[in-house]
């Protein structure tokens, strides 16, 4: 029996929503304010178009994917694939609150502490938790001061 | 008459080191530096921004094979088929030649790819005149499609991702009626998804969720020596055959809707493969031919994406894509009338571009070495540097924090795509396509009346009937190409 990993069923999921959303909202317009789907001058014909192609694509790769995958995934390919979501995941969540703090806290200090967790958190090439933090201060100490009169002085980008 | 200032020298010459420097990074594609470099650009006139824009690219096509050679790892897609030759030339003692030949004849794959633009640019702009919607409908759809199906064994998911780009164009406010639609009720979505933001997010923050798992820095103990970067006569004359043909292809498919600089020279890698029956040495194994064929023709195929994204207003590829959503934020609209009303843009383009490639050239020659410094630039510093780029740039496009958000999402939606082998490339054709199509569409469908009529108009105009027939006839040959692409990379 083959099997699909979770990632392909959750990027089918996301597919899927997209399929469905199309189709309700559709449904929506045409029930609640009465524009017809069917007519040269509907905007609604070309969106049930592109939903229909995507339907059929979105079926045709399931069948496709379900034939072509692996019986047996090996546990550490499964593993290593759930470490890297979990620390895109972790990555995403810190860049989010990143954007939420420097409203608070400003741009320089929050950047510098931005950068510092997260060149530590990506510092491979170092063991010690000490001289990665070493380290990633140096680098952030320079780097934000200089991106900062580079966009703002230099280029007059506004900066969050 | 163009009016020209030094200062836009120093703008192409910046943006040409930014483009060498970030194409030779492995990981840091050419339309990431681009989507980069243009968030730099919001607040400049069009002029200089276009000079910086142009050096960023022409520097990047170049720089990509910097890393092809010294360490085995494309740094940009249109490289890949270099490292087939260029890693085993190395290995071999011949590194500066490697390198020394791909410079020169992406310096001359370049310059020809522009000269057939100044050439043909123009002629194809007169004939884009007469395109009417059901012809734009047709030769967009064809470029969507096209870029999918060169989705290699991933058809359906190509199809997918380029679909779900046009949904994406169609949020917000329509173009015809002006009805709100796909917009989740969120007023952030009512003016559309801002396409500058969610190609930050899928070629930048996508590529940074992909850089996030555990590698090391590389290491690298050579030099090059810069008068062995000029390479010799007797290189030169055996390989100006394979240049011209390389330069050909390269220059043609970049025309293509859909179709660049990568895939350009896996086709031209192939072909040189077949014609050539006596390289110095056996292909795969540090031959000067090999070189030679990849690196012309993903230079030459600039000129021909270029020319079918400022004549028609479509991109050729993603880079394409990036850069004419670029154009359309400091208000230049490439397309049919472009060479009419906007004829001195064409021009400065043309000019930015061939001193780009000649700066490229020499910044390659000249900074070499400096070039292999900066592959040994630390990833964990890295990394999280371009995050940042990727935060400021989004949210410099309209001083909001819905653009980082937006952005955010699409690097995201990218990085879980491509985990399960759906490009991403064509989700950024459909957000700037898709209006186009739509557009088109629409307006075919009220002027001829009824789907049947529109239907039978695609084979009664006797233009649209010609582009139908090039697509039909494109679609056979990418087949060819395929499996000559398949067949050129199963051998290497």
């Amino acid at each position: 029996m083959s099997k699909l990993r979770w990632i392909d069923w959750l990027v089918i999921g996301i597919v899927g929503f997209i399929v469905a959303f199309i189709f309700i909202s559709i449904t929506g317009f045409v029930n609640n304010q009465g524009i017809e789907l069917i007519s040269t001058e509907s905007p609604l014909v070309f969106p049930f178009l592109i939903g229909v192609t995507l339907l059929v694509c979105w079926i045709l790769t399931i069948i496709l994917d379900i034939k072509k995958a692996n019986a047996k995934q090996s546990f550490e390919e499964s593993k290593e694939l759930l470490h890297d979501i979990i620390v895109a995941f972790i990555f995403v969540i810190g860049v989010l609150i990143y954007t939420v703090v420097i409203d608070i806290i400003g741009f320089m200090v929050g950047t510098i502490l931005f950068l510092i967790i997260g060149m530590a958190f990506m510092n491979y090439d170092e063991s010690k938790i000490v001289i990665r933090i070493r380290n990633a201060a140096i680098v952030s100490c320079i780097t934000v001061p200089l991106l900062y009169y580079v966009f703002h002085e230099v280029f007059k980008v506004m900066l969050p | 008459m163009i009016e020209f200032e030094l200062i836009y020298i120093l703008y192409i010459f910046v943006g040409c080191i930014i483009g060498l420097v970030m194409g030779a990074l492995p990981g840091l594609t050419v339309t990431m530096t681009i989507v980069l470099v243009v968030s730099l650009t919001f607040g400049w006139e069009m002029i200089p921004a276009l000079a910086f824009i142009i050096g960023a690219f022409a520097g990047g096509v170049m720089g990509g094979s910097i890393s092809a050679i010294a360490l085995n790892i494309p740094g940009t897609a249109a490289a890949v088929s270099t490292v087939f030759d260029g890693y085993p030339m190395k290995m071999k003692g011949e590194a500066n030649n490697a390198l020394g030949i791909s410079l020169f004849v992406s310096l001359i794959g370049g310059l020809f790819g522009l000269a057939i633009l100044a050439f043909v640019g123009p002629l194809l702009g007169k004939i884009a005149l007469k395109f009417g919607p059901q012809e734009y409908f047709l030769i967009t759809l064809w470029g969507i499609t096209l870029v999918a199906v060169l989705s290699q064994g991933k058809i359906t998911k190509g199809l997918i991702a380029a679909f779900i780009g046009i949904f994406v164009g169609m949020i917000g406010m329509d173009p015809i009626t002006g009805l709100m639609r796909f917009t989740f009720g969120s007023k952030m979505l009512s003016g559309g998804v801002n396409y500058i933001a969610a190609m930050i997010g899928l070629f930048g923050m996508k590529e940074v969720l992909t850089q996030l798992k555990k590698s090391k820095t590389f290491k690298i103990d050579e030099n090059y020596n810069i008068k062995d970067l000029i390479p010799k006569k007797d290189i030169i004359k055996r390989v100006i055959p394979t240049m011209t043909w390389s330069a050909v292809i390269g220059w043609i498919i970049g025309l293509l809707p859909g179709t660049g600089g990568d895939i350009g020279s896996l086709v031209a890698y192939g072909a040189t493969k077949s014609i050539v029956k006596n390289p110095n040495r056996p292909f795969g194994e540090g031959s000067y031919e090999g070189i030679a064929a990849p690196e012309t023709a993903n230079d030459a195929a600039i000129g021909g994406a270029l020319t079918t994204m400022l004549t028609l207003g479509i991109p050729g590829d993603s880079i394409t894509a990036v850069i004419i959503g670029a154009f359309y934020m400091h208000g230049l609209l490439p397309g049919p009338t472009f060479m009419i009303t906007e004829r001195k843009y064409f021009y400065y383009i043309l000019v930015f571009l061939a001193i780009g490639i000649v700066f490229a050239y020499f910044s390659g020659l000249l900074g070499a070495n400096i070039m292999l410094k900066v592959l040994k630039f630390p990833k964990w510093a890295l990394v999280p540097t371009i995050t940042l780029l990727c935060i400021i740039g989004s949210y410099a496009l309209q001083n909001s924090i819905n653009d980082v958000i937006i952005m955010t999402f699409f690097g995201v939606i990218g990085y879980l795509f491509e985990k399960c082998d759906y490009p991403v490339s064509p989700i950024v054709l459909g957000i700037i396509l898709g209006p186009m199509i739509e557009t088109n569409f629409r307006q075919a469908l009220i002027s001829s009346g009824s789907v049947g009529t529109l239907l039978t108009s695609f084979i009664t105009r006797p233009l649209a009937l010609v582009i139908l027939i090039l697509i039909i006839t494109s679609f056979v040959l990418q087949s060819f190409t395929i499996k000559s692409d398949s067949k050129a990379e199963a051998d290497n």
